[in-house]
């Protein structure tokens, strides 16, 4: 454990000096002392600093911007986009104080002219410090700069690679959105092998500590002798600088070999299915190639299988026209076995109906209902743990939406690297031409401030910026040459978000 | 929740830190 002494010294010095002088010079500051770098620790040394506010005085409080306020049951509820509470539902004399400060109260000059303070003082500097710390109050530059800290910290996983492993362009379904080239084929187990040590070697040279396999297609799962091979050989591969590694299948469900169950089972073997409605709903778009017959009554069996064997798979449903209608269905059926799901709305979905303005409203129309049904009917487990919408949880701000040209690479059947499978699927390099991982993490193509519609003057003023992250930046890059303006799904997000917002405001007031 | 007796409802920390932590597994797959 390393003892680190966190001197927070840079606060606004006219404050501290104020409040030093209000203290008789004790108070020079916050000093936080972290015992570990365990990223909780500098949290829970935060906690209780109320009594600091008091100390200090004075200080600056600020409503942030962007935020969105909205009523459930006609109870307020707050969301901080830049944040890292969620939503926040505030009563009482919580929600006394917020609107003291919308309404332009100002602290700078003390907290002494405020009638809530001179009523009860304690109580009001615990109100403060519960709004700030819930992010829905910025107060002094210092307090800012701690929090900033304390986020930090928590962004601060293990740095991660993805790898998108293309085992197979061949499918069993013939799904019409679809965006894999299926006449292809499948990529050697030997290949694989070589591929999987040369990532990991490289992973670890670009400093990477853990890199996830995506086992994907296609269906994996028609190389399924593939995966299991491959998987138990890693577990004696060289490895020398000790990468975590970590596999997750992606696969339609269609069927599941016995060991590749045992696998998942035991816990080797991540697994995510697409599952895009319950019976027809799901019907109309994944139907298998050779014969039409439409795929749920399997992909439900599969499931059948794997909840009894206690694994809860992880749902993708694809939205698009065709069963945007189901989606109540699907979250139901999600919600009653408890299965964590996503909702991502299709991109390339011109082939099926999709893509057009009419589509679009249509499809947040559907999901805008699906969320207020969410919002009557929340399910057991919290709803940021079992659901996202894209993939937002609104417990962080989205500067970016996936890792695309930072910590994600596409290998192909053939060991071509690519940024992404879907839409940009011609290779930089091959995967034994030079270091591949500095390659994707040091390209230049789409750089960080390409993205999140920095470039659009629309996303510069929307409240969902960071949010939505600006949607997928290559989806934007397809429609609009640049991945920095604004989403094709931008009235989707703008439609949605609040609906999806509330339902997490009223789970809070119900208390499930 | 530390701050219900303000008034003030939100998720438990703990719960969001293990929210983001999650994030970027396999479920973090975001393509169709």
């Amino acid at each position: 454990l390393a003892l680190l002494l966190l001197e927070c010294v840079d606060y606004s010095r006219h404050r501290v000096q104020n409040a030093a002088e209000k203290t008789n010079g004790k108070a020079g500051g916050l000093r936080l002392i972290m015992i570990s770098k365990d990223q909780l620790s500098i949290e829970a040394a935060a906690r209780g600093k109320w009594e600091w506010l008091r100390q200090i005085g004075c200080v600056s409080a600020e409503i942030p911007d962007p935020l969105a306020e909205g009523l459930v049951d006609g109870v307020p509820y707050f969301y901080n986009p830049l944040g890292h509470r969620g939503v926040v539902v505030l009563r009482g004399d919580s929600l006394r104080l917020m609107r003291l400060l919308q309404s332009g109260m100002k602290l700078d000059a003390g907290a002494e002219e405020c009638e809530f303070y001179r009523e009860n003082a304690t109580r009001f500097f615990k109100v403060l410090y519960a709004l700030a710390d819930c992010e829905l109050v910025q107060l002094s530059d210092g307090f800012s700069k701690l929090q900033e800290e304390q986020h930090r910290l928590r962004r601060q996983k293990v740095e991660t690679f993805y790898v998108w492993l293309q085992l197979t362009d061949r499918c069993n379904l013939a799904c019409g959105y679809c965006f894999v080239d299926k006449r292809s084929g499948s990529m050697p187990i030997d290949l694989a092998k070589e591929i999987v040590k040369k990532i990991v070697a490289d992973a670890g040279d670009a400093g990477f500590r853990r890199v996830v396999f995506k086992l994907a297609g296609g269906e994996p799962m028609l190389q399924y002798r593939s995966v299991k091979e491959l998987i138990d050989w890693c577990g004696a591969m060289p490895n020398p600088k000790g990468i975590a590694l970590r596999f997750a299948l992606l696969t339609n469900g269609t069927f599941m070999p016995a060991e590749i169950l045992d696998m998942v089972v035991s816990g080797r073997l991540g697994i995510s299915l697409s599952l895009d409605g319950v019976g027809k709903w799901h019907d109309s778009a994944r139907r298998y190639k050779k014969d039409g017959r439409g795929s749920f009554a399997d992909i439900d069996k599969t499931i059948s299988l794997l909840v009894e064997r206690n694994v809860k798979p992880y749902i993708l449903v694809t939205v698009g026209v065709d069963n945007v209608g189901g989606l109540q269905e699907i979250a139901e059926y999600c919600f009653e076995r408890g299965l964590r799901f996503r909702f991502n709305v299709r991109r390339l979905d011109r082939a099926v109906g999709g893509g057009t303005e009419d589509a679009n409203k249509e499809i947040a129309s559907g999901l805008r209902l699906c969320y207020e049904w969410m919002a009557s009917n929340p399910p057991r487990e919290s709803l940021y743990a079992c659901h996202k919408f894209s993939n937002i949880h609104l417990l962080q701000p989205k500067r970016r939406v996936c890792g695309v040209g930072a910590n994600t690479a596409m290998v192909s059947t053939v060991g071509g690297v690519s940024l992404c499978p879907q839409y940009d699927p011609v290779p930089i390099a091959r995967f034994d031409s030079g270091n591949v991982v500095r390659m994707v993490t040091g390209q230049s193509r789409f750089e960080a401030k390409d993205i999140n519609g920095a470039g659009d003057p629309a996303c510069r003023g929307c409240v969902w910026r960071f949010t939505c992250g600006g949607g997928c930046p290559l989806h934007a890059f397809a429609h609009n040459g640049a991945g920095s303006r604004r989403s094709p799904h931008c009235n989707i997000f703008r439609e949605v978000l609040p609906c999806f917002v509330k339902a997490h405001a009223k789970q809070l007031i119900v208390g499930k | 929740m530390e701050y219900e007796d303000l008034g003030v409802i939100c998720v438990a920390d703990g719960d969001a830190l293990e929210v983001i932590a999650s994030s970027g597994s396999e479920d973090e797959q975001d393509c169709d």
